[in-house]
């Protein structure tokens, strides 16, 4: 959060990319939207700003009242929040954001609240609650997820580094309502790519129990 | 009620348990003006999502119709009404 206030003041840092092109080839396959899935990694707040050059409408689904920091560092900004407090969650705005070809931010690493829809995630050794919705909604509009890592760079984090890895698909059989399970393969491959995130930089990833409300990692 | 409209709610009673997957419920379960979300018939914001792309695929309803009448989602009459009214 501090990296990412220092920045909006027009500081700047070194940044670059890594895998930017594998976004870009998503957005130029259709006009239909994006679901990135964000991390509590590095400076993740920092990673809205980028996204800005992508030349889509931007939406991030956080819990607006939990996140006030980050809301204020999008004030007139082209980002709009989507509260998941809000009436289903925000998720009906997510779908036709996502139906208007607009790039969709939603944390996946970190259940926000009991009364969001979760599924469980085996990652460094613990078994975790992430949000369904991501995964939920990869499925009925039928577009990929792309995890985006925000990462600060050593040494002594004086640059930026911008990770997108492979996307990743869920896949139901016709039009059945898709359930837990048929997330498990992606999300399984989200867990190995915060696994990786985690051994190369190991004091960059935030991970807090909800049920303890506790920071555990 | 007329009868036209009485069948259409016994036929969309049947959609939602299917396309909800709301295999311990009947039709006689969802009561015309009780709430459908939270208490009620008890359904989530991924029920929610289910509904909209069911609209679309099975009665050509854009999500931007239902995203200027979200008062239909107060109660299984409401959003039956709107669907009726799209036939």
């Amino acid at each position: 959060m501090i990296v990412a206030h220092w920045l909006q003041s027009g500081n700047t840092l070194p940044i670059t990319t890594r895998n930017n092109s594998v976004a870009q080839a998503e957005l130029e396959k259709s006009d239909r939207g994006l679901i990135l899935l964000i991390s509590h990694v590095g400076c993740w707040q920092a990673s809205l700003r980028h996204l800005l050059s992508f030349s889509r409408p931007i939406n991030l689904l956080i819990q607006a009242n939990q996140n006030t920091g980050t809301a204020a560092l999008l004030v007139g900004s082209n980002i709009r929040i989507v509260d998941n407090s809000s009436d289903f969650g925000g998720l009906l705005e997510c779908v036709s954001a996502l139906e208007r070809g607009e790039i969709v931010c939603i944390m996946g690493d970190r259940h926000a609240s009991q009364a969001e829809s979760s599924l469980t995630m085996d990652v460094l050794g613990n078994t975790r609650e992430i949000p369904s919705s991501p995964w939920y909604l990869a499925a009925r509009c039928n577009l990929p997820i792309l995890p985006l890592f925000v990462l600060l760079k050593p040494p002594l984090a004086s640059a930026i580094e911008y990770r997108f890895v492979e996307p990743m698909e869920v896949k139901t059989q016709n039009n059945r309502r898709p359930s837990n399970s048929d997330f498990l393969p992606a999300v399984r491959q989200y867990a190995r790519e915060l696994e990786d995130i985690a051994t190369e930089f190991p004091y960059q990833v935030f991970h807090y129990s909800l049920q303890k409300g506790t920071k555990n990692g | 009620m007329d009868e036209q409209t009485k069948q259409f709610r016994l036929k969309f009673k049947q959609q939602l348990i299917e396309w909800l997957q709301l295999e311990d419920k009947t039709p006689e379960d969802i009561v015309d003006d009780q709430p459908l979300f939270g208490e009620g018939l008890g359904l989530d914001s991924l029920d929610a999502v289910e509904i909209v792309i069911a609209l679309k695929r099975e009665y050509n309803i854009p999500q931007t119709e239902v995203d200027k009448n979200r008062e239909i989602f107060v109660s299984f009459e409401a959003l039956a009404d709107f669907v009726q009214k799209h036939l």
